[in-house]
């Protein structure tokens, strides 16, 4: 690679020159290669301490007389700086003999480098991050073994604590990976961490390890310190580990560059070191901003600024900053909670400059927004902006493109279709078809309230873009009157804001999820008359329908959660007061920002919920706490509140007052109420005996909460029963009076902190599912099981391919386990006794394909556990049935054994399978001398090779015809094929897992010839360590010509004792026979299904698996080989150690140094 | 045992979405039945006192919340159960095939000492609706195969066999525990072979 010329002082001191021309020098680092020696060593150590290591090979370039080198190329490899080297052989040496003057040479070559740079650069236009940052990505992909998309977010100097003694060196960290690495006088020190793996982080100060980074995964413990910017380092390992832990929960939300942000404006964007780097920081925060605002999730902060807002309501500038997004401009007062302020540019006319007069200081570089409709208008004026006319440049080129979105969008929803009568009308809120009894002083409350909020709406603005202030929440605290609910809940919560961007969705949505079957629909229909029985919208179908496409157009429009219980009785108390589609859009935002991931298929998000209750109830509670531990509750009655915002466990009117604040406040509001409602029975509950009495005492005291400005709903009989214990009102003015001090952004760490653990918890429970189901298996222990799991979990995550709902109720545990051939090979290879020899690929796709159930190219855990232990613990008759399955068709047909293979998932081994056969051949012809000695003294006619062809086929079809009950010779060629082969491969697969042997064993087909001789083969590969030992080496000789003659005996029962000959000999005849079918012609072996194209002859060689397990069981040394158990265990480590790369196959994996402490 | 000893019988109800399992408790305890219940989030409990035997006993009944994601999530109540009752509804084949998960469920969950030997009673509710998807006998054979677990065709809404079926849990229940306490003292009393005491009293040395 060539890189921008520079000067280099010292040319020699770390460096050794290998070659060297009238002008360049090409040098290779000391301390690079492999002879180490002291000097190479202390190379080491500083390059690594400093960080300065450069690329090991390098090209400088120096004019004769001068003393000044440059530096005009580098590498990593020195192929790679071979390339360079001749490169400038080709194309500059000559050109610069014609020079005369050397400082003219000097000036060439650097003309000449930097154009070829720039010349490369031009085609990597999207080569985002700067070039030393790529050299230092590059050196960690390198140190580590990973593949060229793990892309480097950043590094920090630190050290991590082996033991007592801290290393100085370098952490890593990419989007998967947290690593470190240091090198110190010889030994280097390798963490390598994925953060999906991290079941804890934290700040941890100790004596030891002072001001210490702690990460704990399920395995160790690791402390990092001395960071130059702790906090920066804490926040990004946050960031990281959350996304991890997100992508465990929903794999949709794996992460993706965000390529538009290499577009952006960089204008007051400083150039931070990575590329990722700067997308994660935009990352956090948009999503901080989206928080702060309500804004959809789509949204991206593109810029803030400091400025002043004019608020009108008390003629004030108030200081604070501007936020702009694609679709909204937002204001924040510096003076918390003082004024807020979203303003949709979907509602904007016009954003101009005020011209400035001398006058008015205060409105010195202002901005003028004009909201509303020509009827209507509201001015926003920000002023004192220091970058004025950028904010308008930007502004006019935001509003810009949403007027292109309006016409587009107003274009689009002029299409449905209006001849005809829409089959359903959304549904007006249900409270003004089901009024219920006046009761006087209630409407009384209900219209000075109306009127309180009509005053206010006058004096700070309506809908979104109301100017924000303390006094709107003292309005919300109260009870939002029943009729402005929707209104002030959809701008609150930002629901307006979604809907506004989804013009017709959710009509379109209701007409595609009515009257789909699905398991979300059938639940969902369940539940429509569990929901609010108690009121009269439905006991009716009005409120019933409603209900219904409310709930079948979420479970639509969001599959990962479908529909969950809970959801049905919030979604009814939005229809009471909420108009069809609002109550959906209230829905999903409900579900999607307010309440992330707590209905989905694990109910994640209230789990960790319940967390965060838990631990501020040991914060601010504490001997509740301890209580509440001790009985076992917090678990018991946190779901139901978190689940239904309380609407289930209160009278619903009582509860709907703690929905306005939390619609206007966010998630924080729940746990305010709970632990204010945990504190007033907190007497109580410490008097309890047991969890169910406190439970009761709980129930009581929740639906004894009235609300006396309700309508009265819920005044049957059952509420005037009820104990009144205090009202809703007193409840949530409280609740802010003592709890309001936590804070949305508290919440949400708090969040971050226990979804880690829950996630974690989850898949722990995960994998014990799995083991549970695959233990009684029998073939590994749990230990072993455990760490093949591991094993299969680190490559399922490290593909960013295929990972099957993990949670799928339908499936088995083990079906979320999953691996493909590829892998497979990999593990059979290191964990299988077979796996070593040079048939192992080919036994591999053969065990592969048998176990392989459902034909879907993957093995699921439990196949692979089987496929696995069959070869390696399973006792010696299973493993000699599985390999004499493997040689039978449909795993091994005669196509197979005379020409290239082809496995199952589609790999072309077929490149390989000609050596595989000489190289098999060879094998025989050395450890099988008596064989192939006789096969030498007896020449084979083709004729008669062509003969036993015949006899083969009509074998075959024989066979086949025995093994799936089915005449395949009357079926059309190629129709059945399939069913044939699956058919076959079950009932083989039952044989190979089956222990009690004797029944079934007669419906295994015979073994013809060639396939023995290829299984006799693989024997000998399988064993070939073993073959050392000169009784394994005669045992199988021996034993394979014992079942050669065995063959024989049925040969010779069909064709009477004449051809009598030395049996020895005729075995070899049937051997030679089998090499010759390979050059036998192509037109008898064309049928695959090996119908016979010839009458059938008398001449048969064949074997059973009777035969065939009795003499290999009588030869005690084979049988102490096949009854060897192999640890897997030490097989895994080896694994792990070389940390398979399956990608990188660019870079030298260099193997793992121990680290000797 | 002494018998004046108040005892405390923690029954757990588990089974599918929508099979009755908060109507039977109710009308169990209760003796009322309403199509007014709102589906059931966490749990709910209600307790009801029986005399079995001379002795009076508190029958703590846990009804769950039966769709399949909060599955995973009993273990809070599964916590020191005397008795689990499965329920599936005699018109829903799929409830009935569901009981196999549930069972495991619970086994894991709750971890009981002998999961061999844990008290369930199975429960086919709604025999008063038609047609029946899964037969008595079929439900019997299932029972059967799972160590004879008694078996009751109920209808909660027509109050049928309710209350023969909750005083099979409560007996089976109440056995599970003698058993557990007559284990649990086993030990002490092989030591000290002159103590006459009987084993100790009621729930309180239950730690299980």
């Amino acid at each position: 690679m060539f890189v921008k010329p520079d000067e280099v002082l010292i040319a020699n001191t770390f460096w050794e020159t290998e070659e060297t021309s009238l002008y360049f020098v090409l040098q290779h680092r000391k301390g690079h290669g492999a002879i180490k020696g002291l000097s190479s060593l202390l190379v080491g150590t500083i390059d690594s301490i400093f960080d300065t290591k450069p690329a090991p090979y390098r090209i400088l370039h120096q004019t004769p007389n001068s003393e000044v080198y440059y530096l005009v190329a580098c590498g990593m490899t020195k192929q790679e700086i071979l390339g360079d080297w001749e490169w400038l052989f080709a194309n500059v040496c000559e050109t610069l003999h014609s020079f005369e003057n050397e400082e003219d040479i000097t000036e060439f070559v650097n003309c000449k480098i930097e154009s070829v740079i720039a010349a490369n650069q031009e085609s990597e236009i999207d080569d985002e991050d700067s070039k030393s940052f790529k050299l230092i990505s590059d050196k960690f992909q390198r140190l580590f073994g990973l593949s060229k998309d793990e892309k480097l977010v950043n590094y920090y100097s630190c050290s991590y604590w082996k033991g007592k003694f801290p290393r100085q060196g370098w952490m890593y960290m990419s989007i998967n990976y947290c690593c470190f690495y240091a090198f110190i006088l010889g030994t280097d020190t390798k963490v390598c961490i994925r953060w999906s793996e991290v079941t804890g982080l934290n700040a941890k100060n100790s004596f030891l390890t002072p001001d210490a980074i702690r990460i704990v995964t399920r395995e160790k413990t690791y402390y990092f310190s001395m960071f130059l910017n702790k906090s920066e380092t804490l926040n990004l390992m946050e960031q990281l580990i959350d996304l991890a832990v997100k992508r465990l929960i929903d794999d949709k939300k794996s992460y993706r560059e965000d390529k538009e942000l290499l577009n952006k404006l960089s204008k007051n964007v400083p150039k931070k070191a990575s590329f990722l780097k700067r997308d994660l920081d935009a990352r956090a925060q948009s999503e901080a901003y989206r928080m702060m605002f309500r804004l959809p999730a789509s949204e991206k902060l593109d810029g803030s600024i400091d400025c002043t807002l004019l608020t009108p309501y008390n003629r004030k500038h108030v200081a604070g900053r501007l936020f702009l997004s694609q679709n909204y401009i937002c204001f924040e007062s510096r003076v918390k909670a003082q004024v807020s302020l979203v303003v949709p540019l979907r509602d904007v006319i016009v954003a101009e400059k005020i011209e400035t007069s001398s006058s008015n200081q205060s409105l010195d570089k202002a901005v003028i927004v004009t909201a509303g409709n020509t009827l209507n208008r509201t001015n926003f004026i920000f002023a004192q902006i220091l970058d004025r006319d950028f904010v308008v440049e930007k502004l006019s080129e935001l509003l810009a493109r949403t007027q292109e979105m309006k016409v587009f969008n107003s274009g689009n929803s002029n299409n449905p279709m209006l001849d005809t009568e829409p089959l359903w009308k959304p549904q007006k809120a249900l409270m003004t078809l089901f009024p219920l009894g006046p009761i006087p002083e209630v409407s009384k409350r209900q219209q000075q309230k109306t009127k309180d909020w009509e005053e206010h709406f006058n004096t700070f603005g309506r809908g979104v873009s109301m100017y924000r202030t303390t006094e709107v929440a003292k309005l919300v605290l109260d009870g939002i009157p029943d009729h402005l609910r929707m209104e002030i809940w959809m701008s609150f919560s930002g629901a307006l804001n979604v809907k506004a961007a989804h013009p017709g969705y959710y009509r379109s949505l209701v007409d595609r999820a009515l009257g789909k079957h699905s398991t979300a629909n059938d639940e969902i229909e369940r539940d429509l008359h569990r929901s609010l029985p108690e009121h009269p919208a439905f006991q009716n179908d009005i409120g019933i329908d409603a209900l219904r496409r409310v709930l079948c157009a979420y479970a639509l429009h969001n599959p990962s959660i479908g529909y969950c219980q809970a959801m049905n009785i919030v979604a009814s108390v939005l229809l009471i007061y909420c108009n069809e589609e609002e109550a959906f859009w209230l829905l999903v935002t409900l579900c999607e920002n307010l309440l992330p991931d707590y209905y989905n298929q694990r109910v994640v998000g209230a789990v960790v919920d319940q967390g965060i209750l838990d631990e501020l109830t040991l914060e601010y509670l504490p001997s509740l706490h301890d209580k509440l531990l001790q009985l076992g509750m917090m678990n018991m009655i946190s779901l139901s509140w978190f689940l239904t915002i309380f609407l289930c466990v209160m009278p619903y009117e009582s509860a709907v007052n703690v929905m306005d604040c939390f619609f206007y406040d966010g998630a924080k509001v729940i746990f305010q109420v709970a632990l204010m409602l945990l504190e007033w029975n907190q007497d109580k509950l410490l008097q309890c005996k047991d969890e169910g009495e406190a439970m009761q005492l709980l129930s009581e005291y929740l639906m004894g909460i009235f609300n006396d400005e309700g309508r009265g709903a819920i005044r049957n009989k059952s509420y005037d029963e009820q104990k009144r214990t205090v009202s809703i009102q007193v409840l949530v003015y409280e609740a802010y009076r003592k709890y309001g001090f936590l804070t949305t952004g508290q919440i949400e760490r708090l969040r971050l902190k226990h979804r880690l653990r829950v996630v974690q918890d989850l898949e722990d429970t995960c994998e014990r599912n799995v083991l549970r189901c695959v233990i009684g298996d029998g073939y590994f222990t749990k230990p072993e099981l455990q760490e093949l799991l591991g094993l299969v979990r680190e490559e399922i995550i490290s593909q960013k391919k295929h990972i099957p709902d993990k949670h799928d109720p339908t499936l088995q545990p083990y079906e979320a386990y999953k691996v493909d051939f590829d892998y497979f090979k990999i593990l059979f290879a290191a964990l299988s006794p077979w796996g070593k020899g040079e048939t192992a690929e080919h036994i591999a796709a053969r065990i592969f394909h048998l176990m392989d159930c459902n034909r879907d190219g993957f093995l699921n855990f439990r196949e692979l556990t089987t496929a696995i232990g069959l070869t390696s613990t399973a006792d010696p008759a299973q493993r000699l049935k599985l390999l004499y399955t493997i040689h039978l068709p449909p795993l091994l047909n005669m196509d197979d054994i005379k020409s290239p293979v082809k496995t199952e998932s589609g790999a072309e081994i077929a490149s390989e399978a000609t050596e595989f056969f000489t190289n098999a051949e060879k094998s025989l012809e050395k450890n099988m001398d008596c064989l192939s000695v006789l096969d030498d003294t007896s020449p084979s006619t083709n004729a008669a090779g062509f003969q036993w062809q015949k006899n083969f086929t009509s074998q075959m079809s024989m066979d086949n015809s025995i093994s799936s009950q089915s005449s395949i010779t009357e079926q059309q060629p190629g129709s059945s094929i399939q069913d044939w082969e699956s058919k076959s491969l079950s009932n083989l697969r039952n044989l190979v897992q089956s222990k009690d042997s004797k029944m079934n064993l007669r419906s295994v087909p015979r073994m013809s010839q060639p396939h023995f001789i290829t299984l006799w083969k693989t024997v000998c590969d399988i064993s070939q360590e073993e073959l050392k030992n000169l009784d394994i080496y005669h045992a199988i000789a021996d034993v394979g010509t014992l079942l050669l003659q065995l063959g024989d005996v049925g040969k010779q029962f069909f064709v009477g004792r004449d051809e009598s000959e030395d049996s020895l000999v005729s075995a070899a005849a049937a051997a030679a026979a089998c090499s010759s079918t390979s050059s036998a012609g192509e037109a008898e072996m064309s049928d695959k299904n090996g119908n016979p194209s010839t009458p059938k002859s008398e001449i048969q060689w064949y074997i059973t698996v009777e035969q065939f397990l009795a003499t290999i069981l009588n030869a005690q040394v084979l049988v102490d080989f096949f009854t060897k158990r192999s640890s897997i265990s030490d097989n895994i480590k080896v694994l792990k150690g070389k940390r398979i790369n399956r990608f990188s196959s660019i870079v030298e994996v260099p193997a793992t140094v121990k680290v000797k402490n | 045992m002494a018998s004046n000893k108040k005892v405390l019988l923690k029954v757990i109800i588990l089974g599918d979405s929508s099979v009755g399992k908060t109507s039977l408790m109710n009308q169990y305890v209760n003796r009322k039945f309403s199509n007014q219940y709102k589906a059931t989030i966490g749990a709910d409990f209600l307790t009801k006192e029986v005399t079995i035997d001379d002795r009076t006993v508190t029958m703590q009944i846990w009804d769950t919340a039966g769709q399949e994601r909060f599955q995973s999530l009993g273990v809070a109540f599964y916590r020191g159960a005397d008795c689990c009752v499965l329920v599936f509804d005699v018109t829903a084949p799929n409830t009935f095939k569901s009981l196999d998960s549930w069972r495991d469920e619970f086994l894991i969950q709750a971890a009981p000492r002998e999961p061999d030997n844990f008290p369930f009673v199975l429960l086919g509710n709604k025999v008063d609706l038609e047609p029946r998807a899964i037969s008595a006998k079929r439900a019997q054979q299932w029972c059967q195969s799972k160590n004879d677990i008694p078996y009751f065709e109920t209808s909660a809404k027509e109050g049928l066999n309710v209350e023969q079926a909750f005083l099979a849990i409560a007996k089976n229940a109440l056995a599970q525990q003698n058993q557990t306490v007559d284990l649990y003292n086993e030990f002490p009393d092989q030591i000290k072979l002159t103590n006459t005491q009987r084993p100790s009293n009621g729930s309180d040395s239950c730690a299980c």
